[in-house]
């Protein structure tokens, strides 16, 4: 590693020797202090770059670059042209970075420890490390144009990786190189005839007719509003893909950005009475794509906007992507950032968050405020959406240090969470030690799942402890489902495995339970009033049945359950709860249509069901 | 030399080829022309040059953003992507804008919306260009959400929406509706939000509104007078309260005077 970086710097094979014994002198001479050195391949490097600075001062092989400066054309040459320029500059930049990311860069890419041996040795997750590699690579490419050198953060890390490989054979690689220089250089002097013009002028007629042909027909398609393709709703074929002939278009057009172009957007969307959502749009997502150089002058162009409270998403949008580059920057940045600095921190955290969640928990951990709070929230209501299982791990994670936000959190976790996977979200929520905030979140959760998943939502509230509250949860539960899903749940062959009960009610159902569905399902299914008595396994439910379902349709379609009030028995007339519902029932008929209800009480033999019935009518006649 | 020579012949290919494509570019529909109608023509810097660049720069950004790749993929690929969360939402919107009104109901009735951000947004832009046929779509039950909390998200947002624009026209979509859950499900909503928005007229149609969120969960016939009054009589003391109590005066005696007097008198009590 040491011997690598030396060469990289000098580029010849016998000085890097030179400077590598020297570093070596010195690490025999410094070695009283090494016990302090967490990183001993990373000291060694920083001595071996300092002695490399010295030796590449007296020694530079000009002639070597200057020749390859003229292999432009072919592929492999470009790379080892970028490999040329890198090499000089990189362990310098390295050197000028901050220690982790300097401690990952040596151990990963130039001693090929791998990150699972880094975080032994170190502390930390492999994960971490590995994040922390990809966001210093992002940096020494940063540094590496600062210094003229055009080089992504992905090319960075496959030179690093090979120049480990190849510090054995670069000497090689360079002679072979400045063979081939040279030769070309022979050749073009051998060629500076008429006939090589005359050649020239043959190729520079078929560049002029490429490049004719491609701008003119490739404009239509370079322009193609995306809004005028034919459309595809629906179509699940043509997913497009990073290699898709398309995108590498893209990356190209990208370098097309210009702060004109984002003026122009800003000024359109400054400029109209009220904000318009198509223009706000399409600023948000342009905010995404300004390039690291641009940051600072598209966020003067924001302080310059004439409404900062219109442009409050669009700077959450340049500053998440600001973020998404270099997040402590940008946090130190949105600190300066006036009216927008709420949403510029919102949305540095949240970024960070989704990026390396674990620096940004430690941050948010020391500060602990209400702000983090919020942007912690809306960070989990995202990671819900596709990976509920990760938000619950981060609850988990801040619950001890920060119990505030944890109660929180762990509520809204715990419902999102309930959508997509009810039952590990009921025994994520079982598992919190306090029963007080558990209780009636599992009778919520159950409310909420067995409306659409009917058992499901009744096994989440199984989780309770306390018996009486366990039933109340259930039978509040089966409410619900019935309310909501009853039409789908009766009728066999249609009805999903989670709710079906075509079949008739489930052993452990109370009474209350049946009368309790029926009641429910008459709300938006008193049609189907026939299909659930078919359900009831002897008289006994068939009565539960007739009790619920007429209080159920009393406010919705008390026409469809005349049979029920037909066959309760007289003593439901007797009880309070009996009369109530019985009266409730024919007023709202009455209410509904008066005549057809008149014409069915005439038919009805006298009894206490017919007495109440009348009295509530009579009552709700001199009301009026 | 013969950098000269290629330098030169780029060039003249260039111009030729710019002269060819800018001919083709007026007979060809450009973004807001009609299609088939010639658009202006335009220097290369043009506003509207740079509209379209920056239209199709964010359209290229990113997989995800291809028209024929379902809004639901869109997202799988936007969160793989592990970038920022305002990124996914900032092109997810960038999809429902550039979608119409036809496309985002297909996309809803395929299920390929469920998240809260964009159901709103969907619901916003299919209400603001069609209400009636949104709400038809709904009481239909064409869409799927896959889940009853994101039906009431779209549901919400779609009241609410149409409320703003025209809340009479709401309250009489909301009267031609069969009686029963859903009717009350939704009125109970749209005038709670009335009742916020303007005090006033959801006071002014108490009556009929009471009709509408007349149904108690279990069943009873308790009407809802007060409850909804204590709602209206809320926001509109914090408005205008001089306004209120001279609206109270002018009522002729009867159940909604009774209602609004008793709950601007409990709500006194309770916070003198």
């Amino acid at each position: 590693m040491a011997y690598a970086a030396a060469f990289r710097i000098c580029g010849d094979r016998v000085e890097a020797q030179d400077i590598l014994q020297q570093a070596l002198i010195v690490l025999a001479r410094r070695s009283p202090e090494l016990g302090q050195v967490k990183c001993l391949g990373a000291w060694l490097h920083r001595v071996v770059v300092l002695e490399a600075r010295k030796a590449r001062r007296k020694a530079v092989n000009r002639r070597l670059r200057e020749t390859m400066a003229h292999q432009e054309n072919e592929v492999s040459e470009e790379q080892e042209g970028l490999a040329r320029q890198i090499a000089p500059e990189l362990d310098q930049s390295l050197d000028t970075m901050n220690e982790k990311d300097r401690w990952v860069l040596t151990l990963h890419y130039l001693e090929g420890l791998t990150f699972e041996t880094i975080s032994r040795r170190l502390g930390g997750t492999s994960e971490a490390w590995q994040k922390r590699s990809v966001r210093a690579l992002g940096k020494l490419a940063r540094k590496l144009r600062a210094r003229g050198i055009s080089v992504s953060g992905v090319a960075m890390g496959a030179y690093l990786l090979t120049s480990r490989a190849e510090a054995g054979v670069a000497a090689s690689v360079l002679h072979t190189l400045t063979c081939r220089a040279l030769e070309q250089g022979a050749r073009d002097t051998a060629a500076a005839g008429k006939l090589a013009v005359l050649l020239t002028m043959k190729t520079g007629v078929a560049i002029s007719l490429g490049s004719g042909v491609l701008l003119a027909y490739g404009w239509g398609a370079l322009t193609h509003d995306p809004l005028r393709l034919p459309p595809h709703v629906g179509s699940r074929t043509g997913e497009a893909t990073e290699s898709d002939p398309e995108y590498a278009l893209a990356a190209r057009r990208e370098r097309g950005f210009t702060l004109e172009m984002v003026k122009e957007a800003m000024n359109d969307y400054d400029r109209t009475e009220t904000p318009d959502p198509r223009l706000e749009s399409r600023l948000r997502s342009l905010m995404f794509l300004v390039p690291e150089e641009a940051l600072e002058d598209v966020f003067k162009i924001l302080m310059a906007s004439r409404d900062h409270q219109r442009f409050q998403q669009i700077a959450a949008a340049l500053f998440a992507c600001w973020a998404e580059r270099d997040p402590a920057a940008a946090l130190a940045r949105s600190q300066e950032a006036a009216d927008f600095s709420y949403q510029a921190r919102r949305a540095v955290m949240i970024t960070w968050l989704n990026q390396d969640i674990e620096t940004a928990v430690v941050m948010m951990l020391a500060n602990k405020s209400d702000e983090d709070k919020g942007f912690l929230s809306e960070y989990v209501t995202y990671q819900c959406e596709r990976t509920p299982a990760e938000a619950a791990a981060l609850v988990d994670r801040i619950a001890k240090d920060w119990p505030e936000a944890d109660r929180m959190l762990f509520e809204r976790v715990a419902r999102l969470w309930c959508r997509s996977d009810a039952l590990s979200a009921g025994d994520w929520v079982a598992s919190y030690p306090d029963e007080q905030v558990s209780r009636p979140l599992l009778r919520s959760m159950a409310m909420d799942v067995a409306k659409i998943r009917g058992f499901e939502g009744l096994a989440i509230a199984n989780h309770i402890g306390d018996a009486r509250a366990r039933l109340e949860a259930r039978n509040n539960a089966i409410y619900w489902w019935a309310i909501t899903t009853a039409g789908s749940s009766i009728i066999p062959g249609q009805a999903s495995p989670v709710r079906d009960v075509s079949g008739g009610f489930p052993a452990d159902w109370t009474a209350e339970n049946i009368r309790t569905f029926a009641q429910a399902a008459m709300v938006n299914y008193a049609d189907k009033f026939p299909e659930i008595l078919k359900i009831a396994r002897d008289e006994d439910q068939r009565i539960l049945i007739y009790e619920g379902a007429i209080k159920g349709a009393a406010w919705s379609n008390p026409a469809a359950v005349t049979e029920a009030a037909e066959h309760l028995p007289d003593s439901f007339a007797q009880s309070s709860g009996g009369k109530k519902t019985l009266g409730a029932f024919v007023r709202r008929w009455n209410e509904m249509d008066p005549v057809a209800l008149a014409d069915w009480l005439s038919t009805q033999p006298p009894g206490p069901k017919t007495v109440v019935m009348r009295d509530a009518l009579n009552k709700e006649g001199t009301k009026r | 030399m013969k950098a000269w020579i290629y330098g030169g012949c780029l060039l003249l290919g260039l111009a030729i080829g710019g002269m060819m494509g800018g001919a083709s570019d007026s007979a060809m529909a450009t973004p807001g022309t009609p299609a088939g109608k010639a658009a202006p023509s335009k220097t290369a810097r043009s506003p509207e040059t740079l509209e379209t660049t920056a239209t199709r720069m964010v359209f290229s950004a990113s997989p995800a953003m291809k028209e024929n790749v379902p809004l639901d993929q869109a997202i799988d690929i936007l969160v793989a992507e592990r970038k920022s969360p305002l990124r996914t939402r900032a092109f997810l919107n960038s999809r429902i804008q550039a979608m119409t009104s036809n496309q985002l109901a297909q996309a809803l009735a395929n299920g390929e919306v469920q998240t809260e951000a964009e159901l709103r947004e969907t619901a916003r832009r299919l209400t603001t260009e069609d209400p009636e046929g949104t709400f038809a779509h709904i009481e239909k039950q064409d869409f799927r959400f896959g889940g009853m909390e994101n039906m009431y998200t779209f549901i919400d947002t779609m009241l609410h929406t149409w409320a703003d624009a025209d809340a009479p026209a709401v309250m009489a979509r909301l009267q031609k509706m069969s009686r029963g859950g859903s009717q009350q499900d939704w009125s109970l909503r749209f005038s709670d939000y009335w009742a916020k928005i303007d005090p006033a007229a959801a006071a002014a149609n108490f009556d009929a509104l009471v009709y509408l969120r007349n149904m108690e969960d279990r069943g009873d016939m308790i009407f809802t007078d007060r409850s909804y009054a204590e709602k209206i009589v809320r926001t509109w003391k914090q408005r205008d309260e001089e306004g209120m109590n001279r609206y109270l005066q002018d009522l002729p005696a009867g159940r909604r005077r009774d209602a609004l007097e008793k709950a601007a008198k409990a709500l006194t009590a309770s916070k003198p």
